[in-house]
């Protein structure tokens, strides 16, 4: 795994292959977009598709929550796809992976799919709006581009196409905007994504699962 | 039939029009008098459309003068199904004009998608005589309720175009919706028509099902098929890849000159689009004179231009297959194909376009794109002279088509596993579909099937105390109603001034690539994207004169092995030093350069080229066995070849060979060759390639949509269904993952080895080169054969790299080139 390291207005930041970023200034991890549950609430409408991404997307959390060993974890955003209430085994899931990390501290800030985030009040700590945090502001939206102080946010599910010798890919890609603001790919197992094309003052970076790559040179 | 036998007010309505009816009209009314179905097949423009609709007119005619002349009939009597909802206004109006003419009281009305919800109430309450509509309008028809009241005065069903419905997911869609409305009214007439093909019999099995007792008629003999080539000027180069060569634009302006009118066909909606802008941008005098149809083109406009066309106003109306089919509108004088057809039958079929008086020849101006289209042109004539025409070859078992009718009887009036077992077992589509695949689509739509069975949140249908399967919820039966139908397509956006006023439609995979501010060729109009919004596309005029022309889906059809064989012979006969046709002449040169270089291909040796250069190492191969054959041989070749070497190809095919595109090719020798293109277990290794390729995943996308594993929203309610939305990429991942057996997978891959790969023409292409002699060049530069595949854009990856290394490796490329920039 080969994290790349970045500056946002001079903060120091890591951005991880596993769709994640670390701040090691705060010993803090940040992830965006769960989507927890997608499968079960399209499977209610009809769609039969199969039940695993939600102990995907929870198993991977345990995963880098292991292998960094943070002592905070933030979610920016959209952790529940739709309402806890019409999906009771989810409830259950969530506090049996809560267990697991009993110690560790979950913030929980609201997206715009968590509508009953407050249901898991108590399990995290749950957070309507975003939050300003030692001079980063962390939310689901990215800000508008008036801010002055460096952000990370998720919502956009970001993802780049790349292309070159003859092959072509579609990877999750982090997107640095005037080198103050970071998007996050969404993280959920069964998330789609949202392609970025190069753009003036922004820079991609793809991540392959091993090691991240900046192609906006 | 005997004079007496034919109502005297048909007769007398065909005699005031100067018509004589002709015998297969007479053959087919007499079979529909008798109780008979069947299928109709003769040219286009012959009066089919009569032989069919006169048997119901003659019965309906003889019962009204039985009974009290004012009263009418009530509920819909016969059901026109056309392929095309644009044909369907044309149809209306010919049924009207016969009504009117015979003085028969029945209503006859449209119902098609774009028909406003008020008048489809109506219908259903007040139902008109003869209702014209399609194989999805049908379908949704069936999911009411009350559907076999509705349907409960039905006598006949009459199938346009039949033609082009066999081969397709819509057509097994009908042959369902044709057994249901069988099993509800027993002795249902249905009549199909159909254009000559080569598999008639089969046609006729699929459109009346396994209890086939019907009778074939032939329409009058075809005329006489002129083809001629548009021959470059002696001297000219000619365009090796696929390039408009202006050379042949001044042979065709002048072919326009002439006066009359002129439909020029392409294969493609790009290419119509490209033609359209050269023939305009050379003669701008011409502006009024000339229109544009294609198949993304607003149909109000389309509509307009098929109206002009008959009132004589075009000069020319650049066309694609979207003016293939439509039934009676007014012939030309002229027809031009640009391109190869590809096919026999479809020449033949445009070319009917030109003049229907009698004894008038077909002809048509074939315009070849590159050079080499020019054998496959005299091919074309070859074989027309020889009777060869392709057959379309019927699809079987699509599960996902079965589920989605099953939904749909489920939101109609429910029904009784058996009975519908049975019935769907009367298609041709389902005749030997089997116990254990039945229960796993009953599986599929009650509980999102086997692996699903665990989650009882999964609702779609259920099964009744009654034992009768029904719809779970009405809002369920919306979302059903909103998704039926089987055209494969992507997401279309509308194209629409900002002020206003809509173009047409293009698929959002084109417009998605495109930043506001880039101008793009669309329905002959130089457009800038302004802005995206609400799946539409706001554009504004602009004179910038780079552009870029979106590429459509589909339109690409495989030379014919009719067209290959014949194109083969050719070569062999070239070889022999013989060039009979004026297109052989023509390619002399080029031929000549081809075996200088390298060699000519011959039935009986396999050409095979070596090229070295900056993009890496070219290996071409040209077994001449089709677009779809060569995708196949390319990736299976390519996953072979990897085994020895982990790599990346990139893949390009035509229809006369493919290439293989790599950093560095093994030692490429007889014996590697015969090794790599053995039959030996070419189902798993075509299998193995497919997955480490995106072929399986993209041909789910389709059967995603058309199984209900996707929803694709409420139109003009874009947003709203977004917590449902999920590309079928990512479901087919996830169900790769945690639901492998899934019926709907092997489906997928059934689906790419038959049709996206034609496995059978590809196992007889390898067979073939078992035994045919390797011949391996290795050329200095692309030979003529060559070329074309190397320009070829549309490319193929596969690998057997990891895809860190992929990744590794294009941003390493990437890094260079910003380096030496």
């Amino acid at each position: 795994m080969t994290a790349m390291p970045l500056k946002l207005e001079g903060l120091n930041v890591e951005l991880l292959p596993e769709r994640a970023v670390f701040w090691p200034a705060q010993q803090t991890l940040l992830i965006a977009d769960l989507h927890l549950g997608k499968a079960a609430a399209f499977r209610r409408a009809g769609l039969a598709i199969p039940e695993g991404d939600t102990a995907d997307t929870l198993e991977r959390c345990t995963q880098i929550i292991k292998r960094y060993a943070p002592e905070r974890l933030i979610l920016l955003g959209d952790i529940l796809h739709t309402r806890l209430g019409a999906d009771p085994q989810l409830a259950q899931h969530i506090q049996r992976w809560r267990a697991q990390h009993a110690t560790l501290p979950i913030v929980a800030i609201q997206g715009n799919h968590d509508r009953e985030l407050d249901a898991l009040n108590g399990v995290l700590d749950c957070q309507s709006e975003g939050i300003n945090d030692a001079g980063l502001g962390l939310f689901h939206h990215p800000p508008e581009q008036t801010r002055v102080s460096a952000w990370v946010a998720g919502h956009w599910h970001p993802v780049a196409a790349i292309e070159g010798a003859g092959d072509r890919l579609r990877l999750p890609a982090f997107v640095l905007t005037h080198n103050k603001g970071l998007v996050l790919p969404a993280f959920g197992s069964l998330t789609g994504g949202f392609l970025v094309n190069q753009a003036p003052e922004q820079k991609r970076f793809i991540t392959s699962g091993e090691a991240v790559f900046c192609i906006d040179l | 039939m005997t004079a007496e036998s034919i109502h005297p007010a048909l007769l007398a309505w065909f005699e005031a029009q100067g018509w004589e009816a002709a015998r297969f009209q007479r053959a087919a009314w007499s079979a529909y008098a008798q109780g008979h179905s069947g299928l109709i097949h003769s040219a286009t423009g012959s009066g089919k459309s009569l032989a069919a609709w006169g048997g119901p007119l003659n019965e309906a005619l003889s019962a009204q003068t039985l009974s009290d002349s004012a009263h009418t009939t009530a509920g819909v009597q016969v059901l026109w199904i056309t392929p095309l909802r644009a044909l369907a206004g044309d149809t209306v109006a010919n049924l009207q004009a016969a009504l009117t003419g015979v003085g028969l009281n029945w209503q006859v009305e449209k119902r098609t998608g774009d028909t406003p919800s008020t008048t489809r109430t109506r219908q259903r309450r007040n139902p008109p005589q003869a209702l014209v509509t399609t194989p999805e309008s049908l379908s949704v028809l069936l999911s009411y309720a009350d559907s076999a009241q509705f349907f409960s005065q039905l006598k006949t069903v009459v199938v346009d175009e039949w033609h082009e419905l066999i081969g397709t997911k819509r057509g097994v869609q009908l042959e369902l919706c044709l057994a249901h409305l069988r099993g509800l009214i027993p002795e249902l007439r249905t009549w199909g028509l159909s254009a000559t093909l080569g598999n008639l019999n089969q046609a006729m099995d699929c459109l009346l099902g396994n209890a086939n007792q019907g009778q074939l008629i032939e329409g009058p003999a075809g005329r006489a098929l002129h083809i001629e080539s548009l021959l470059p000027q002696p001297g000219t180069r000619f365009p090796w890849a696929g390039h408009l060569g202006t050379e042949m634009l001044d042979g065709v302006i002048e072919y326009l000159s002439a006066p009359g009118s002129c439909l020029l066909f392409t294969n493609t909606r790009s290419q119509a689009e490209r033609w359209f802008e050269s023939i305009l941008h050379a003669r701008s005098d011409w502006l009024e004179g000339l229109a544009l149809h294609h198949g993304s083109i607003d149909h109000e406009l389309r509509e307009r231009i098929e109206a002009g066309l008959s009132q004589g106003q075009f000069r020319c109306v650049v066309a694609t297959s979207s003016l293939d089919l439509g039934v009676d509108f007014a012939p030309v004088d002229r027809v031009v194909q640009i391109g190869s057809p590809k096919g026999v039958a479809r020449l033949a079929q445009r070319a009917g376009r030109r003049g229907h008086q009698p004894g008038r020849e077909s002809r048509i101006l074939c315009v070849p794109t590159h050079a080499f289209e020019l054998l496959e042109m005299a091919a074309a004539r070859q074989a027309w002279n020889k009777g060869e025409l392709e057959a379309r070859v019927p699809l079987r078992n699509s599960l996902d088509v079965l589920a989605q009718h099953l939904v749909t009887l489920a939101t109609g009036p429910g029904f009784h596993a058996e009975d519908c077992l049975h019935e769907v077992r009367q298609t041709h589509a389902y005749a030997d579909l089997t116990q254990s695949q039945w229960e796993w689509v009953i599986a599929f739509i009650t509980q999102g099937g086997a692996v699903l069975a665990a989650y009882p949140e999964f609702q779609r249908v259920v099964k009744g105390i009654d034992q009768r399967y029904r719809i779970a919820t009405r809002a369920h039966a919306q979302r059903h109603r909103m998704s039926i139908g089987t055209i494969n397509s992507d997401t279309a956006m509308h194209v629409r001034y900002q002020r206003g006023g809509v173009i047409g439609s293009i698929e959002e995979s084109f417009i998605a690539r495109l930043k506001p501010g880039d101008v793009f060729l669309f329905a002959g109009k130089r457009l800038a994207l302004v802005r995206v919004k609400d799946l539409t596309a706001y554009v504004r005029h602009s004179n910038q004169r780079r552009s870029v022309i979106p590429r459509w889906q589909g339109g690409r059809l495989p030379l014919s092995t009719a067209l290959a064989d014949n194109v083969l012979a050719l070569l062999a006969k070239a070889q022999a030093g013989q060039f009979e046709s004026p297109e052989l002449q023509a390619l002399k040169p080029l031929l000549a350069v081809q075996q200088r270089w390298s060699a000519l291909p011959t039935p009986g040796h396999l050409l095979i080229e070596q090229t070295r250069s900056k993009e890496g190492e070219h290996l071409f191969i040209f077994p001449f066995a089709g677009r779809l054959a060569h995708e196949g041989l390319a990736t299976l070749l390519a996953w072979r070849l990897g085994q020895l070497h982990p790599a990346t190809f990139s893949l390009s095919v035509n229809d006369y060979g493919f290439e293989l595109l790599t950093d560095e090719l093994p030692a490429i020798t007889q014996d590697t060759l015969r090794a790599a293109l053995s039959t030996e277990n070419l189902v798993s290794d075509l299998l193995a390639a497919m997955n480490a390729s995106e072929l399986a995943r993209r041909q789910f996308r389709d059967i995603a949509r058309i199984a209900g594993l996707v929803f694709q929203g409420y139109p003009g309610r874009g947003k709203s269904a977004r917590q449902l939305q999920a590309s079928s990429g990512l479901i087919f991942d996830t169900i790769v993952r945690y639901d492998p057996d899934n019926q709907l997978l092997s489906q997928a891959r059934r689906e790419v080895l038959e049709q996206a790969l034609e496995v059978q023409r590809l196992r007889g292409a390898l067979e073939q080169m078992a035994t045919t002699h390797l011949s391996i060049y290795a050329t200095e530069r692309f030979t003529p054969l060559a070329f074309p595949l190397w320009a070829e854009r549309l490319r193929n990856r596969l690998t057997t790299q990891s895809w860190h290394d992929r990744v590794a490796r294009m941003v390493n490329q990437l890094e260079k080139a910003a380096q030496t920039t």
